[in-house]
């Protein structure tokens, strides 16, 4: 019952900054890692695109240095996300040419592969973690935080504990449910749509 | 000089010592956990020294940060699964030791090394603070507009893997910095029509966010639980790790012995601190780099260096006294410059900020005597650690048999809760979730969280020193290079900033010397073209 995988992952190791050098996140699934390798490049260059239109009606005083730092971020984001793009076309043309279509190639790697990693018991836990976090915060200001919190912990340690691919997603549908009847309809409250 | 006695008198007034007292426990209680250790468990705590006075608030978290600094070498040396990146140096020669019974000796040598790298550091900096205070205090908006973009350049390039991905989390960061009121005119920037925004992104709940989620889903990724075939093993191999840890432990004679071996390695004390002491004053590197460094440092220096890795006292010595002299040091650009050292010092500025205390050049000028009382503390913890880490060791390496399912739900609880609890708003929750998913996303596309902490609480230091500099200029981009310190200071930024660049042209004409015999017709094509 460790979490050796948290070891080199805090202050920003450099080493496992790239996350395959470590076990940090060793059971994520293959595609959260080639979907966050796209999506946070892209996201920034959204952003900076955003903020720019956003500061663009804005007298120079006030608009001068956050245009120069979301410059910033535009070139860099870009830099990045046409990096990450051909790192994966030259990939998928490696795994392509070496007859890889497991793609053992990829950032899971033939060995986490052929361990068997189960990832979508992963992807349950996280997603349902995540599901009920967001929850909470929906709950919490109606119904408060002692009695929000006294629902979420046993549902998130039940959601945790458990081991079975079927029972947990059962487990998680029901942990939401439940968290939803006891703290969204039963308060009256109004959801934003 | 009077500060600093005044600190020591701010330090045994009222009950700010038993604040130290109980920020060292916990911090090593933390530190003892992995995942829980430096910056997550100042980031869990940081809320709740919300209720504190700002000096016993200061040394609260200062208390944390250096008892889980001594916590995580614990369960490196006793089980061989240490708290965090910067313990794994310890852990190279500490389990050998406690595989060959010698478990506290191994605890004794680790716990005095870092008393004497601790409280020799914290007298180092006490020493230099003022000083460098007072050079600081010369410093205008333009030394210190080039200070800052200096400090986030060196932070982003160091931690960023590739390079672009830090620069990329430290352009974000300073974008975020940015959001809110201007500080010439008041005019809102990107706040999307909330009002809690026109001050700013809630900074506390965004680096709680940061660092507390993403570790927590982390941990819950690695659950054992769900690799039932691995999972009874392990447990068994951990259970009996711990058992004969604790059952190795031996007489606390051995302790003394360990003590005793420290004192007899002076000079590997006195080198890995001073080393220490060096790389904390420079932001970004880190203890993670300071402690692996020390370590091949005492190996080339040793008279026996085909000894380590196989259970040496100074392959403990090194990498701890180096560690706890680091944890000292980067308060000192960090409470001087507003420029973090590392990333549990990031999280100190937040601290101090949230206290009233802003760090910068002021600092020493109105509240030397706060700042004194915290390095004080620093070296009142370094003393505590010794009695502390032998009686608590063996018991508190049993804390990292806690399961995820349970650690986890308190872990994001105390999150939520402690974000909850700094201005009563569910605005900061949500910032606090939103940003826990941007830096899951984040850790798992491989960018590293810390430019954005720092480039989030820099920004709005950066933008007020750029737009003060301006009005002194009339406006001319020449004032900025308008003095010999500015100078040097943009001649550090250039070299800084062109340094990867020139190793990069270097690594590639390398190649290109060597392509005729190698590579044939793939002459001038990348090192990654020719790979594949």
């Amino acid at each position: 019952m460790l979490h050796e995988g948290s070891a080199a992952v805090s202050e920003g190791d450099p080493a496992s900054a790239d996350g395959n050098s470590t076990p940090a996140g060793a059971g994520t699934p293959a595609i959260l890692k080639r979907v966050a390798a796209i999506a946070m490049p892209t996201l920034c260059l959204a952003l900076s695109v955003a903020f720019l239109i956003n500061v663009a009606a804005l007298d120079w005083s006030a608009k001068g240095y956050p245009t120069a730092v979301a410059i910033a971020l535009l070139v860099f984001s870009a830099g990045g996300l046409a990096a990450e793009l051909v790192r994966f076309a030259r990939r998928s043309v490696k795994a392509q040419a070496t007859d890889d279509p497991q793609g053992q190639a990829s950032p899971v790697g033939p060995a986490r592969r052929s361990r068997g990693w189960p990832e979508s018991r992963v992807a349950f836990q996280v997603a349902a973690t995540a599901v009920l976090l967001v929850a909470l915060a929906i709950a919490a200001p109606r119904a408060g935080m002692l009695n929000t919190f006294a629902v979420y912990l046993p549902l998130q340690m039940l959601v945790l504990g458990e081991r079975s691919r079927l029972r947990l997603l059962v487990t998680d549908v029901c942990a939401i449910s439940l968290f939803y009847l006891i703290f969204v309809q039963a308060l009256n409250m109004n959801l934003p749509t | 000089m009077h500060d600093v006695w005044a600190g020591v008198g701010l330090l045994l007034s009222g009950d700010t010592l038993l604040w130290v007292v109980a920020g060292i426990t916990a911090g090593f209680f933390l530190g003892v956990v992995p995942g829980l250790s430096g910056p997550n468990s100042v980031a869990i705590l940081l809320p709740f020294s919300i209720f504190l006075s700002s000096v016993n608030a200061l040394v609260l978290m200062a208390g944390v940060y250096a008892g889980s600094a001594f916590g995580a070498s614990i369960p490196g040396i006793l089980m061989n699964i240490p708290g965090n990146a910067e313990a794994a140096a310890a852990a190279q020669d500490g389990y050998p030791l406690t595989k060959q019974g010698k478990a506290q000796l191994a605890i004794g040598v680790s716990r005095m090394a870092s008393v004497l790298g601790g409280s020799f550091s914290a007298l180092v900096c006490i020493a230099i603070i003022g000083p460098l205070g007072s050079i600081s205090l010369k410093f205008g908006p333009r030394e210190l507009f080039v200070i800052t973009l200096f400090g986030m350049l060196v932070i982003s390039t160091v931690v960023g893997v590739p390079r672009w991905k830090g620069l990329v989390t430290g352009a974000l960061g300073l974008v975020l910095g940015a959001v809110g009121a201007s500080p010439v005119n008041a005019e809102t920037r990107f706040t999307l029509g909330q009002p809690p925004l026109y001050e700013g992104i809630p900074f506390v709940a965004a680096v709680i966010g940061i660092f507390a989620i993403p570790q927590m889903l982390e941990l819950i990724e690695s659950n054992p639980r769900l690799q039932p075939q691995v999972a009874r093993a392990k447990f068994r191999e951990t259970w009996s790790r711990v058992r004969a840890a604790t059952a190795g432990l031996g007489s606390y004679g051995d302790v003394k012995e360990g003590v005793v071996t420290t004192l007899r390695h002076r000079m590997c004390v006195a080198r890995s601190t001073a080393l220490g002491v060096i790389i904390g004053l420079i932001p970004g590197l880190g203890a993670a780099v300071g402690n692996f460094m020390a370590y091949a440092l005492a190996k080339r220096m040793s008279k026996r260096p085909q000894e380590f890795g196989h259970g040496t006292p100074e392959g403990i010595i090194a990498p701890e006294s180096c560690d706890n002299a680091i944890t000292s040091a980067t308060l000192v650009p960090t409470m001087t410059l507003g420029i973090p050292g590392g990333t549990t010092a990031a999280l100190m500025l937040a601290a101090l900020s949230l206290h009233g205390v802003q760090p910068g050049p002021e600092v020493m000028a109105h509240h030397a005597v706060d700042v004194y009382a915290v390095l004080w503390s620093m070296l009142v913890g370094a003393l505590l650690i010794l009695p502390l880490g032998i009686v608590c060791a063996a018991p508190m390496s049993l804390v990292t048999k806690v399961p995820v399912r349970i650690l986890a739900p308190i872990v994001l609880m105390l999150c939520v809760v402690g974000t909850y609890s700094l201005h009563n708003s569910m605005f900061e929750v949500g910032v606090c979730l939103a940003f826990g998913g941007v830096g899951y996303l984040m850790r798992h596309a491989g960018y590293p969280v810390v430019p954005l902490v720092i480039g989030l609480i820099l920004g709005p230091l950066l933008e007020s020193n750029l737009m003060r500099s301006l009005e002194l200029g009339n406006g001319s981009v020449s004032y900025f290079v308008g003095s010999p310190t500015a100078i040097i200071l943009w001649a550090g930024f250039v070299i800084v900033g062109l340094l990867p660049a020139i190793g990069a042209l270097r690594r590639r004409r390398r190649p290109q010397n060597t392509a005729p015999a190698t590579s044939g017709t793939r002459q001038g094509v990348g090192k990654d073209r020719t790979g594949d």
